[in-house]
């Protein structure tokens, strides 16, 4: 009975969440009545309203805002008329959210539409919906979902007669099997994807399929486990001849490469130039840029193996010039370094170097564009994992909560209860938000987000230290090295992470300043306050946040100063951030503009910068509002008396 | 303190050797820097041979660790003073087992101080120190220690984590609440059992409350919230931890 009552509570949050995710949208839900003539005319207007956003939809590149427009234009429409709003709606808006990115809402109407197509008896509008959320978990990381729906895309299609969706289906069930290196799974459904593609007459998928499947023997080495010479070749063969058929040039292009490839690693040389060339022959006028570029790229590293350097050397520039014209950054980055290598089996040394050098620069873009990719998928995938604790999260207060348990027999008692709950859930929502993304970043971009200590500090700790050395101090050489040396441990060890304990990132602002006052004996005082409410192991900050600013107050504000400074930091715990104040009384920053102007130096500081881009970085990646604040302070006459910075720091754990 | 203490240094570095000789030659007069050795074998070899009372004793080391070293000595009849660059792993088993370590570069101010508390010990005669390395040892062989050595009014206290319910600050002093009803009093800040225990089984619910998840019995939320042990103590949970608490506890698993 217990278990009945939770199910029951469960279902009865969705329903309300389910209706407050949609607060602005008409009631679907209430069916009025109209008459029939009314409904009849803006039925037909608002379908074509529905067919143009489709074919906003399926244009490419999307046109984002015409595709909202007509959204909302056929929103209105139904409210305006009291139409209940159509399951192909719900489906158009569902694209429209994933395309901004707002899994949400996409995910929510992804089933109304659903929902509602079944009840309607829409097929066509189910299966779609279907193939939507398979691509949506396939995009989102949640491969097993997204499999069963495309597979409940492909039965309801197969039951209802339609056509068109199950082979592109099959497809993208290949591609997840793909993606989680399940290569049997990938195999058997692109077998899927030509029989069905075959069935259903359709040449573009079953050409696809016989590309695809060809590939997955193929391999990249001869001795990949899953190559297999003979098959790659008949299918890819059969690949090429549906292709033929319908005249794609793209997917000519792409089973003739392969074809040549799969030569080539059996270093059949001769028939993968002809392959090679055969592809040419449709890649060029079919404008297939990045196309052309592998295969020119190919046909070089052919001839370099056949020890031709001369012809290889043309063949890789019309790589690089179809390369660059498509801006495949792949294809450019291995065809320099193929080159590279070929110039030095020539010991031709110098254009070696070059040709490594723009490898170097081409990998480098290749990686970080594919870091973005990565990082969007992730956030994607914790967007949506985000949403799941959540609601698990809510699951579980509910269980905790015995009082709602007792209310159960009132509903509306529950409901007011539940709307508390989501409330309470919101806010937690930005917390939980942070602590799990910061997870994630440290392990996607750590490396573009670590930050690191003034070579200036160091070499300019390291002098001093000399300097006790020949004052033969022994003791005091011996206390400066110690320091230092924590110092580095410390900024060392909280480097690898992109957020550290408030209380590391003291322990090392403390060392610092310690040591920059040794070394400017008498020049100033400093002093650390943090709020005893602040508990300093639990909230986290990104990584050397303060330092920076810190060592700006000490450099440009303290050091020009004729006599004794001050820089005092504070740290207060605020409703739902802490509050960092860094405040000195130098020379303000508008002298010490003016002195870095004098010594015709860019001294706006590296370490505040890249504190800053830093700052934006997060803010973006957890839509955080982690900003800064500075003001100039001065007394009533206007005179400087100093800088203060604030830093909005939002509580992380 | 009549006569000086044997002392052995133990390093594969021959430099550190000798600095940390030139230091106690210079700064501690009542140390004598009987042997040296360069390796763990010759360090077996030299300390059963002289049997010092006191052991400078290097971490990381070429052929074997320091820690191997002490495990030919199961009755340990001398002081040891870790000396390390850098292990995070080893510097937290030291940490639980009490056990005393100066970092490299050594600072000279605290290898005095190191230096003076093994002769403080020495005078007084509580020979818990041996006890202190048999915990390290063994706690050394798991990735989550077993047991946590603190220091009482009376000597040491051997505590394994899963039988501490809570731990309670009484300004820089720690009340240790322990299953079977005991206290014990620690006069250290709770701050530090804190960066020790605090990760998957504790939580800070409070400024002055650590507590352990497993003895977590009721969250209430009236009155500002505060949470039932399984001792029966009300422990209160700061306004800005209530969340915080919930989503530990959610993630908390045995």
């Amino acid at each position: 009975m217990k278990a009945k009552k939770h199910v029951l509570l469960l279902f009865l949050f969705f329903a309300i969440l389910h209706v407050s995710g949609n607060a602005e949208a008409p009631p679907e839900r209430l069916k009025i009545k109209i008459p029939a003539a009314i409904k009849q005319q803006d039925t037909a207007l608002l379908n074509s309203f529905l067919r143009q956003g489709f074919k906003y939809l399926y244009s490419k590149p999307v046109d984002q805002y015409k595709l909202k427009a007509c959204i909302d234009t056929a929103q209105v429409m139904c409210k305006k008329n009291d139409i209940e709003i159509p399951s192909s709606l719900h489906l158009l808006s569902a694209e429209y959210y994933f395309l901004v990115y707002d899994l949400g809402n996409a995910m929510e109407e992804a089933k109304i539409a659903h929902e509602k197509s079944i009840q309607s008896n829409e097929p066509l509008i189910t299966v779609r919906s279907l193939i939507f959320l398979g691509r949506y978990y396939q995009n989102t990381g949640f491969f097993k979902e997204s499999i069963e729906s495309y597979e409940k895309a492909i039965s309801e299609a197969t039951r209802n007669g339609i056509k068109g969706f199950i082979p592109r289906a099959y497809f993208n069930i290949a591609m997840v099997y793909d993606a989680i290196g399940d290569l049997s799974g990938h195999r058997s459904s692109l077998q899927k994807v030509i029989d069905n593609g075959l069935a259903e007459k359709d040449s573009v998928m079953t050409a696809y399929g016989y590309y695809r499947l060809g590939t997955s023997f193929c391999g990249d080495s001869v001795t990949s486990v899953r190559r297999n010479f003979v098959r790659a070749d008949s299918i890819l063969r059969k690949g090429l001849e549906f292709a033929m058929l319908r005249n794609d040039t793209a997917v000519i292009v792409l089973n003739l490469a392969n074809l040549g490839w799969n030569y080539y690693l059996e270093k059949k040389y001769d028939i993968a130039v002809s392959s090679y060339e055969l592809a040419l022959k449709y890649s060029i006028p079919g404008h297939q840029d990045a196309s052309s570029s592998n295969i020119f790229g190919n046909l070089g590293t052919i001839y370099r193996d056949l020890k031709r350097p001369e012809r290889a050397l043309k063949y890789y520039q019309q790589a690089i010039e179809y390369g660059l014209k498509s801006n495949s950054l792949y294809n450019l980055q291995w065809i320099y370094l193929d080159m590279s290598n070929l110039y030095l089996l020539n010991a031709d040394t110098a254009n070696a170097y070059l040709s490594y050098v723009k490898y170097k620069k081409y990998y480098d873009a290749y990686i970080s564009n594919q870091n973005i990719q990565g990082l969007t998928n992730a956030r994607l995938r914790y967007e949506v994992d985000n949403h799941n604790k959540e609601l698990e999260l809510l699951s579980l207060r509910l269980k905790n909560n015995r009082q709602l348990n007792y209310a159960f027999s009132g509903f509306i008692i529950l409901t007011f209860a539940i709307g508390w709950l989501i409330l309470r859930g919101y806010k937690l929502k930005d917390k939980r938000r942070l602590s799990e993304m910061n997870r994630r970043i440290s392990e996607l971009t750590q490396a573009n987000l670590r930050q690191q200590m003034n070579p200036h500090f160091i070499f300019n700790t390291l002098n001093s230290i000399q300097y006790y050395m020949y004052q033969h101090d022994k003791l005091a050489t011996n206390n400066y090295l110690t320091k230092f040396s924590n110092l580095m441990r410390r900024v060392l060890e909280n480097s690898q992470h992109t957020s550290v304990s408030l209380n590391d990132e003291l322990d090392a602002l403390r060392l610092y300043l310690e040591l920059e006052s040794l070394r400017f004996r008498d020049k100033f005082e400093y002093e650390i306050n943090v709020d005893e409410e602040i508990d300093t192991l639990m909230y986290k900050v990104p990584t050397m946040l303060i330092q920076p600013y810190v060592e700006n107050s000490i450099c440009h504000g303290l050091m020009p100063k004729t006599e004794k400074g001050f820089v005092k930091i504070n740290i207060r715990l605020k409703e739902d951030y802490l509050n960092c104040i860094i405040e000195d009384n130098g020379i303000g920053r508008d002298a010490a503009r003016e002195k870095a102007a004098n010594r015709k130096k860019n001294h706006n500081s590296l370490g505040t910068q890249i504190t800053e881009s830093r700052l934006d970085l997060v803010n973006e990646l957890y839509g955080t509002s982690m900003e800064t604040i500075i003001t100039d302070l001065k007394d009533q006459n206007g005179e400087p008396l100093g800088t203060k910075v604030e830093i909005h720091i939002p509580l992380m754990t | 303190m009549s006569k000086k203490l044997k002392t052995i240094i133990v390093d594969d570095e021959k430099d550190a050797v000798d600095f940390i000789s030139s230091i106690i030659c210079e700064y501690c007069p009542s140390l004598n820097v009987v042997a040296r050795a360069y390796d763990v074998d010759e360090g077996v070899e030299k300390i059963s041979e002289i049997k010092p009372d006191l052991v400078f004793l290097d971490v990381e080391m070429p052929h074997g660790t320091g820690f191997d070293l002490l495990s030919h000595f199961p009755e340990k009849t001398f002081d040891v003073i870790f000396i390390t660059a850098f292990n995070h792993y080893a510097i937290r088993a030291i940490k639980y087992s009490a056990v005393d370590y100066i970092l490299k570069p050594v600072n000279i101010t605290e290898f005095i101080e190191a230096v003076n508390k093994v002769l403080f010990k020495k005078e007084e005669k509580s020979g818990s120190s041996n006890e202190n390395i048999k915990v390290l040892i063994e706690n050394l062989k798991t990735t989550q220690p077993s047991r946590l050595a603190i220091p009482t009014n009376d000597g040491m206290e051997y505590l394994n984590p899963r039988e501490i319910i809570r731990i309670e600050a009484d300004r820089s002093y720690s009340w240790f609440h322990v299953t079977g009803g005991r206290k014990i009093l620690v006069s250290k800040h709770l701050k530090e059992f804190q960066d020790l225990l605090g990760d998957r089984y504790f939580f800070r619910s409070h400024n002055s409350h650590l507590i352990n998840l497993r003895f977590v019995k009721k969250f209430i939320r009236k009155e500002g919230g505060y949470i039932e042990m399984a001792d029966g103590s009300e422990i209160p949970v700061s306004r800005n931890k209530k969340d915080l608490f919930l989503i530990h506890m959610s993630r908390f698993k045995g």
